[in-house]
């Protein structure tokens, strides 16, 4: 037992009883509750993250579950190791900070104490995900994330469109978790035991084809849970939930879940470098990328613009895991929890002292009134759009650079293009929202600087945006290097870059930024994306028509399968089998059911035939 | 005089004279107090069945009292299981009997159940098998009739009493028959004659033997010996009727397992292929006429019959493991019978006292704690992780297939899965239907439900929850608790 | 004879159903004949054998014959015992245990007088 971890997830989980259980009794002040033990919590990560730093830490049991085979017992047991603590203190850390945060952000609510329970339990099925030991643990735990995910962006269930929202969010993740159990179960069939680290140790018995097979199905799973193409269209939706939700679930930590399943898999990923698994990962993480960014061009609702820009910062991190650079893809999802957990916490600061306006063409001007929160905007926006020595260029650029050493330029241009992208959007962000004439029809008057409560944690946030990237800093040696590469092995990247396609990763993102200035800072009214791009920029604003394109590609022809499915499969086969199961059922039971008047009679004859037929059974069969 | 305390080793039933003892005490304190003034007998009662609780850890496990009863940790575990669950149902008895009628002797009428529980489980004669019956079913007599009222509860006790009458008379001829095959009564023949090669046992033997098992198979209610089970469990108080669903079935059950060959262990096929028969037979028609009925009560009767189906199979296992995977089943199955009944028991003066499952529309939103525990409960009957029935089926049927028995696994997965249509139709009626009319206009709150309700039935429900979900999430440490 | 083994056997069942037949036989042709109206009901212990049938029954007289069964009964079983234990090696078990069931029936008569089972109204 580790104490200081234990009670890391143990406090959250305290937390979401006492506000599930007790806290309609202290409404006002079960946020305060809340925030308290996710500091206590993020406390003991601190402990354990520094009590652990110098051996290998065994995993200990927690408690044991239930036996699968002679030979194996699924147990809840936690993994403490140096990847693991890294990600316990950024959950802990960026959780605790959007905790405050939201203390602010939900005051005027009815019933906060779901909202703060529901949250400290996503905090404890996170960390638990996090700490797994073996994949069905983990598994159980990813689910539960999903499970909180689904009820936290259907927080104001009722509104149809938060609801409608958590429902897509929970049925397109169930598509990728197919491919998660599908391959426990395949891991299973040939190791007989879920134990991530034993199967990392006996994995170079498996032959390629196998390996390619679960690679694949676990990528399945990341496309879901971290929302890539083809299955991330959940991720914008999930912008119904309130704000602080988006930052903490839907940015920070359960988004990059799926990259930190695949890293803590490595050894499974690590054996055929070459085969098309990673082929497939790399691609569909730069296409993600790069359509995201395109997508981000041209959306108006300002936390649309950074759920797409969420989507595009994952592509990244998978372009790194399919060019096996873990522990880039590691760096970047820290730096980026801390940057965009900033950009949604200041968004939310905005769109609270706006009155829950959203849309970023009735805002402007913005800064003069909120100067703050400005400031901690525009620092996001540059750590996001690599703007160097900000904590966003050293993550994007050396997942760019390892993509490029790895000998991948097509993958390492389309990266470039999303860079640019980024740059202007980001830009685009903060020209319109905080700089310009105020365009909406309401007065102004009311908007004000952000309460203190809420000012802190972006503050603290912006600090980390701007600093968190020396970390990793130099490239390949730095601190965050050294500290993880005692558990996550990755093939070490040969050779070094030229100077030429060293600028070239720099320079995309300055290049997005002066664009974005370039269009947006001259004008008084900035213009609509559509006249700066022409018919492309169409394409930007409908979202590159992807919705149609899913609409007319997948959704129509999956919808005929289903009609198909559902008249053939459903209705013919399962219904009809269950239905004849239950006529079958309920027709004896009718049946049955005159033998059962209750006379008595009825139940002495029946009594007594059944210790006649007992007689007749040993006379007949002999014993 | 103390030879004969060395040679009667009393002390292995000293839990059983530690029950009784409160009874008595109950009785004589209910002789000089009214009713209505009664110093809560419940806690008195619960007094002794945790003392009774607490000295089963201390006793020597053993033979005792001349070789009549012999104690060992199956037979423990199983009366804890028993005493615990005795414990819970008294709980929720202040609720169901108000302040007014019968509470002492109802306390006193449970103690006295549970010794015979002690009694059967632990007996090694037929004799004290037959004492033990009849002290558990006595009580159960009465307290089935204990609505006085209520024609459908003093229809269910004096059926209830018929019947086992009955039972008791084929019991009696089976234990003569017994007598004239092996010169005594000792009940240790049974596992002689069915050791492996053994001299066959006569045939006189078998139709003693056939006698016998039949009385246990009726008071588990396996097909088809069931039919009391209906009218009974319909028309006793909903809190006693919690307790028939465990309390007969552990004694039972473990009384059977000490006349019954496990397995393939005796090398005899007809007992194997005869279990077989009936627990698949009891499974399968439990499952089929719980589908048709619309009374709520009525249906949990038809599910535990199906239950006990499900647990007959434990008796195809040769060795240790079918009978500790029972033992959990048994464990869990009261944990679950106790929430839903005492949420039947709580919300019946609301709804209409006929407790159709229409009439629980709504239950969600008119009391919200209620309806959560019960639909835990009716999960966990189903058999859905992460409860407590999901693991008891697991563990069972788990050993099953491991003893090679496939087909009965096989018969008992599609029957859980045709159950749920009967249990989940529960929750949804619960949950999504209005409530009715009636009951609107007098529960407002969601919690308004909650205070109404006595403190210990809260407490009660609220420990067979926790425990349904324990055993669910660690049965490693559920297993722990029960078993000592 | 076969018969002379069972001569007691018989003898009892003969002197038994003597004992009954002149019983009966004797009362009649000896005992003094005063008819009256209660007389002649066919029940002796007050219930009236004409009219409805479903009708409230004052159940006060069953429960105490019930009652008073249930104590002769108890005490008849200790005269096996007695007889039975008197040669036994542990016949102060015996002896001791038939104390406590007497304190058992105590506890009961108790619980019956105070629950006010024998009160007749």
């Amino acid at each position: 037992m580790n104490l200081a971890v234990v009670f890391t997830f143990l406090l959250p989980l305290c937390g979401a009883l006492i506000n599930g259980f007790l806290g309609q009794w202290f409404r006002k002040d079960s946020g305060t509750v809340a925030g308290t033990i996710m500091f206590g919590s993020f406390m003991c990560a601190l402990i354990a993250f520094f009590q652990n730093q110098a051996s290998p830490i065994p995993s200990f049991t927690l408690w044991h579950w239930f036996p699968i085979s002679d030979t194996y017992t699924a147990d809840m047991r936690i993994l403490v190791d140096h990847l693991s603590l890294t990600m316990a203190v950024m959950v802990t850390g960026v959780g605790f900070l959007i905790h405050v945060f939201a203390v602010g952000y939900m005051d005027h609510e009815a019933a906060p104490e779901r909202f703060f329970c529901y949250l400290n339990f996503f905090v404890v099925n996170m960390l638990l995900l996090v700490f797994s030991d073996n994949l069905v643990m983990m598994f159980v735990f990813w689910e539960g994330v999903g499970l909180m995910s689904y009820l936290l962006i259907g927080f104001w269930y009722y509104k149809p469109e938060a609801a409608s929202a958590g429902k897509k969010a929970f049925v397109m993740n169930r598509v990728g978790d197919t491919g998660f159990v599908l391959a426990i179960f395949w891991l299973f069939y040939y190791f007989h035991t879920f134990n991530i680290l034993e199967i990392a140790g006996k994995v170079k018995e498996l032959p390629e084809s196998v390996v390619t097979g679960i690679t694949l199905l676990l990528f399945l799973a990341v496309t879901g849970k971290s929302a890539q193409l083809p299955l991330f269209t959940w991720l914008p939706d999930a912008m119904e939930g309130p704000t602080p939700v988006s930052a903490l679930i839907h940015a920070a930590t359960m988004v990059t879940a799926g990259i930190y399943m695949v890293t803590r898999n490595h050894a499974l990923f690590n054996l055929y470098p070459n085969d098309p698994a990673h082929m497939v990962i790399l691609t569909v993480g730069a296409l993600t990328a790069l359509v995201a960014a395109a997508i981000a061009l041209g959306q108006n609702d300002i936390k649309k613009v950074l759920a797409y820009s969420t989507v595009s910062q994952l592509g990244f991190m998978v372009m790194a895991l399919g060019v096996g650079c873990y522990i880039q893809a590691v760096f970047h999802l820290l730096t980026h929890a801390c940057f965009k957990a900033l950009l949604f916490l200041t968004a939310g600061a905005v769109i609270y002292g706006m009155h829950h306006e959203q849309d970023m063409t009735k805002m402007g001007g913005l800064a003069k009134r909120m100067p703050m929160t400005a400031a901690c905007f525009i620092i996001g926006c540059l750590a996001l759009a690599g703007f160097p020595l900000t904590a966003g260029y050293f993550s994007k650029d050396a997942i760019l650079s390892a993509v490029l050493l790895k000998d991948h330029p097509y993958a390492w241009a389309a990266g470039l293009l999303a860079a640019v992208f980024t740059g202007f959007y980001s830009t685009r962000a903060v020209w319109l929202t905080f700089f310009g004439e105020w365009r909406s029809s309401h007065a102004p008057d009311h908007i004000h600087e952000t309460p203190r409560v809420m000012l802190m944690p972006l503050m603290i946030l912006a600090v980390l945006a701007l600093g968190a990237g020396f970390a990793g800093w130099p490239e390949g040696s730095g601190m965050l290097y050294k500290y993880l590469e005692v558990t996550v092995k990755q093939p070490e990247l040969k050779g070094h870059l030229s100077m030429a396609n060293w600028l070239a990763t720099i320079l995309p993102g300055l290049i997005g930024i002066a664009l974005g200035l370039f269009f947006y800072a001259r004008g008084k009214s900035p213009a609509p994306v559509v006249a700066l791009f022409g018919p492309i920029g169409n394409w930007f604003v409908q979202k590159l028509y992807l919705d149609e394109i899913y609409e007319f590609l997948i959704v129509e022809p999956t919808k005929i399968f289903a009609q198909a499915c559902y008249y053939i499969g459903d209705k013919a086969m399962i219904d009809g089998f269950l239905h004849s199961w239950y006529n079958v059922c309920a027709f004896g039971g009718s049946r049955m059911r005159r033998l059962h008047s209750g006379h008595l009679h009825a139940t002495l004859a029946s009594f007594l035939a059944g210790v006649v037929a007992l007689f007749a059974y040993i006379l007949v069969r002999g014993y | 005089m103390s030879s004969w305390l060395q040679a009667s080793n009393w002390l292995v039933m000293l839990p059983e004279m530690i029950i009784a003892f409160f009874a008595l005490i109950i009785l004589l304190v209910a002789a000089f107090t009214k009713d209505s003034e009664a110093p809560y007998p419940e806690s008195l009662a619960i007094t002794g069945l945790a003392l009774a609780f607490i000295s089963s850890y201390y006793i020597p496990e053993g033979v005792g009292y001349y070789g009549q009863v012999a104690v060992d940790s199956v037979s423990r575990t199983a009366f804890s299981i028993a005493i615990l669950g005795g414990m819970l149902v008294l709980g929720v008895v202040p609720s169901q009997f108000g302040t007014d009628t019968m509470r002492s002797e109802t306390s006193a009428l449970v103690l006295f159940s549970l010794c015979g529980v002690g009694f059967m489980v632990t007996a090694q004669h037929l004799i004290m098998l037959f004492l033990g019956i009849e002290l558990l079913s006595l009580p159960l007599y009465i307290m089935a009739g204990m609505r006085t009222r209520d024609p459908r509860s003093r229809e269910a006790a004096l059926k209830y009493f018929i019947v086992g009458a009955f039972a008791s008379a084929l019991m009696l001829f089976g234990m003569a028959i017994y007598l004239g095959a092996n010169g005594d009564l000792l009940m240790n023949h049974f596992a002689l004659s069915f050791q492996k090669n053994a001299v066959p046992p006569t045939l006189i033997f078998f139709a003693g033997w056939i006698l016998i098992s039949t009385a246990m198979l009726f008071k588990l209610g396996a097909v088809p010996f069931h039919m009391w089970v209906l009218d009974v469990y319909q028309g006793s108080p909903s809190s006693i009727t919690a307790f028939m669903t465990f309390a007969p079935k552990i004694a039972a059950f473990f009384a059977l397992a000490k006349m019954w060959p496990l397995g393939s262990e005796s090398g005899l096929s007809t007992p194997i292929s005869m279990m077989y028969l009936l627990s698949f037979l009891t499974m399968t028609a439990g499952n089929m006429m719980a589908l048709m009925q619309r009374n709520i009560k009525r249906m949990l009767a038809y599910s535990s019959i199906a239950h006990g189906g499900y647990m007959l199979m434990a008796f195809l296992i040769s060795g240790t493991e079918g009978i500790h995977a029972l033992l959990f089943y048994l464990a869990v199955y009261a944990l679950m019978n106790i929430g839903a009944f005492t949420v039947i028991t709580l919300v019946a003066p609301s709804r209409d006292p006929e407790l159709s499952i229409i009439s629980l529309s709504g239950l969600a939103k008119t009391h919200t704690y209620l309806a959560v525990a019960l639909a835990i409960c009716l999960f966990s009957l189903t058999g859905l992780p992460p409860f407590g029935g999901f693991m008891a089926k697991f563990f069972l049927i788990k050993a099953v297939l491991a003893s090679g028995n496939v087909y009965i696994a096989l018969a008992a997965i599609f029957n859980s899965l045709l159950s749920a249509y009967y249990y989940l139709r529960v929750v949804l009626v619960m949950t999504t239907r209005e409530p009715l009319a009636a009951d609107s206009d007098e529960l407002i709150s969601p919690s308004a439900g909650f205070t109404s309700i006595g403190l210990s039935s809260r407490i009660a429900l609220a420990v067979a929850i926790i425990g349904v979900v324990i055993s669910g999430i660690s049965p490693d440490f559920f297993a722990r608790i029960i078993s000592l | 004879m076969f018969f002379i083994n069972y001569m007691p056997v018989i003898l009892m069942f003969a002197v038994a159903a003597g004992f009954a037949v002149a019983n009966v036989l004797l009362s009649a042709l000896f005992g003094p004949y005063r008819a009256s109206a209660a007389k002649m009901e066919p029940y002796e212990c007050g219930a009236h054998p004409v009219g409805d049938a479903r009708k409230p029954v004052v159940t006060r007289f069953y429960r105490v014959a019930m009652l008073f069964l249930l104590f002769d009964v108890e005490v008849a079983l200790m005269l096996p015992v007695l007889t039975v234990y008197r040669d036994y090696a542990f016949k102060w078990v015996a002896f001791t245990e038939l104390f406590l069931f007497m304190a058992l029936l105590v506890v009961g008569y108790v619980y019956i007088r105070g629950r006010g089972g024998l009160e007749w109204d």
